[in-house]
């Protein structure tokens, strides 16, 4: 198991600023995401750390080693990328194979290794296959069995689940969570979608505009967000007022609470980033919001409730309790008293 | 979206007309080359009448056209390799590690067509007369201009090639799997280029066998030089030679296309 530093890694291509001193360590069996919109530097953090671009400067290490003038094919990483990368020549094992036949290994052991992959990836049936005769989610596991036959020091995720349809993209990243635990390797995996990140890393770092923003647990990281930007990254937010209170505490939506305080100063009134499971409505002719849309979505039901004022809240509600409610209903918002995680801007 | 009848018969008269436009002259052709009749007596009555092979045997048989075949023919073998030697490194260094150089270099590529033929055998011949003189004496001196003339067809095949098979994901693939680059393009990208490489080759000796202005200036005896000289003597012969010769490379086209239909290649990646 392998441990991975970036340390004030920056790298520009012509004139973008792709990563400005970036640094983060993946402790070893860890699995982290790289976690950010498009553009933020995560996929080039990737390909700094594989070998695939040079950092302008800083450096990676991998287990104390600069890996600076470390070749590719002598950093001993498995890598999937986002696009399906198997070789079209060569059939679902030959393609496992491939890794191990070009660092030399005998007949004999990559044909135990292969199986094993196999077994591990339950790809049994489709080892005489060719890609083209292989389905999305197919192909990705291949590519995986490929990058973990060799037995990589460090396993590199590069959007590989953003091709496939939404099942099979649950599936395959309950797959890679499961075998990442079980061969306990260290593994970064740059996603863009923050439910794949918060569902299997055990660390997700937060990027944009080639900085890193934070780096916390999924829990952590939606419940007390370092900044404006990772709160509104991280889930929905609504944004309400909040009135400052001696206690310390702010009145929020009608409801005292202390909340995580992102702001300087004693300011009197300050923003509240409320997210839509912290609130609730109540049936209320006399309220002054009223239901304008609502939608079912299995488990809860969202509703978008516009105030008299013209500002507009959206709510997450359990559908057992939301049973009873109709669009056009005037209704009473209120946030939740057990809503401690509240930011407060 | 559906088409009214007046669309249809409009498409249909277009086809028609268009097949004509090719088919009339190699009609033509075919009955000035293998029917004996005299040409003014050429109708449709005697459509059926007259034909015959033996001016074709005997242009096949000629030895000056067979050694002018064999000439061309191992041109096409030169130029091709030249081509592939030359275009493969640099269309791969571009696909897989300098994509943002693609458009100087398709625009670098495309140079030989800018120049005409005669100034280009004209400043060779001037550099080459003196400096090295047995260059020029050699029929192979034709292939760094055969190959040079096909280039803009022969690198864009390579090019449409290499990004059908997104050869830059596949070589990070390869080397982070341990293999070096020589290894990979030997291993990955070579096997997965069958396609791009037959329509490559395909295109350059199209280009060879039908390449006139180059040999003659150059005054080699190649195919098509020996053809011309051939219909002085013979114009039906060599005329019905002419058709053979397109006959037969369409063939050869034809059957490379199919052979990668069947592969599942995809055509119009390669420009074929």
């Amino acid at each position: 198991m392998a441990r991975v530093e970036f340390n004030a890694v920056s790298k520009r291509f012509g004139a973008t600023q792709a990563l400005t001193e970036f640094s983060l360590t993946v402790e070893p069996g860890e699995l982290v995401c790289l976690l950010g919109p498009s553009g933020c530097g995560k996929t080039t953090a990737l390909r700094i750390l594989a070998g695939f671009e040079r950092a302008d400067s800083g450096c990676v290490r991998v287990d104390d080693q600069d890996m600076a003038d470390v070749r590719v094919e002598r950093r001993n990483f498995g890598m999937v990328f986002q696009e399906y990368s198997l070789f079209p020549n060569l059939t679902a094992e030959q393609n496992i194979a491939y890794g191990l036949r070009a660092r030399g290994q005998g007949r004999g052991s990559t044909a135990e290794v292969v199986r094993r992959m196999l077994e591990l990836t339950d790809l049994h049936a489709h080892a005489a296959k060719y890609p083209h005769q292989l389905s999305g989610g197919q192909k990705q596991r291949v590519a995986l069995a490929r990058a973990l036959a060799t037995s990589p020091r460090v396993l590199l995720l590069d959007e590989p689940l953003s091709a496939l349809d939404a099942k099979v993209r649950e599936t395959l990243r309950d797959e890679i969570r499961r075998l990442q635990r079980e061969l306990g390797i260290t593994t970064v995996f740059v996603t863009h979608d923050q439910h794949e990140a918060l569902a299997i890393c055990d660390r997700v770092a937060v990027m944009s505009n080639g900085g890193l923003e934070q780096v916390a647990v999924p829990r952590v990281l939606y419940d007390s967000p370092a900044n404006a930007f990772v709160a509104s990254f991280i889930g929905s937010m609504n944004r309400v007022p909040a009135i400052a209170a001696p206690t310390g505490s702010w009145l929020v939506l009608g409801t005292m609470i202390r909340g995580v305080v992102l702001t300087d100063g004693h300011a009197a009134t300050a923003t509240a980033l409320v997210r839509p499971e912290q609130l609730s409505v109540r049936p209320d002719p006399s309220a002054n919001a009223e239901i304008t849309s609502a939608w079912f979505l299995g488990p809860i039901t969202r509703l978008l409730v516009r105030g008299d004022d013209g500002r507009e809240l959206t709510v997450d509600m359990l559908s057992l309790e939301a049973g009873g409610l109709r669009v056009g209903d005037r209704v009473q918002v209120r946030l939740r008293p057990e809503a401690e995680a509240v930011v407060i801007l | 979206m559906r088409r009214g009848p007046a669309s249809n018969a409009l498409a249909v008269g277009y086809l028609v007309l268009l097949g004509l436009y090719f088919l009339v002259p190699m009609l033509a052709m075919a009955r000035f080359a293998f029917q004996s009749v005299p040409v003014a007596l050429l109708t449709w009555q005697n459509m059926g009448t007259g034909w015959s092979g033996a001016g074709l045997l005997d242009a096949l048989t000629d030895p000056k056209i067979l050694a002018a075949t064999r000439t061309s023919l191992i041109l096409v073998v030169g130029a091709v390799l030249l081509n592939l030697a030359l275009l493969l490194p640099v269309a791969i260094a571009v696909e897989v590690r300098h994509p943002r150089a693609r458009a100087t270099v398709s625009a670098i590529t495309l140079l030989p067509w800018v120049v005409p033929p005669i100034a280009l055998v004209v400043g060779v011949a001037a550099t080459f007369r003196s400096a090295a003189p047995w260059f020029l004496a050699s029929p192979l001196s034709l292939v760094p201009f055969y190959a040079l003339w096909a280039m803009p067809f022969a690198y864009r095949a390579l090019e449409n090639g290499l990004r059908s098979i997104n050869a830059r994901t596949l070589v990070e693939a390869s080397l982070s799997l341990g293999c070096t680059l020589p290894r990979t393009v030997f291993r990955v990208l070579i096997p997965n280029l069958g396609s791009a490489l037959i329509a490559s080759t395909c295109l350059t000796a199209a280009m060879v066998l039908g390449e006139f202005a180059f040999a003659s200036l150059l005054l080699k005896q190649t195919l098509p030089t020996e053809m011309l000289n051939y219909q002085r003597g013979d114009p039906r012969g060599g005329l019905a030679l002419a058709l053979f010769v397109l006959l037969v490379t369409a063939g050869i086209l034809a059957i490379g296309v199919r052979a990668l239909q069947r592969k599942g290649m995809h055509l119009q990646a390669t420009g074929l």
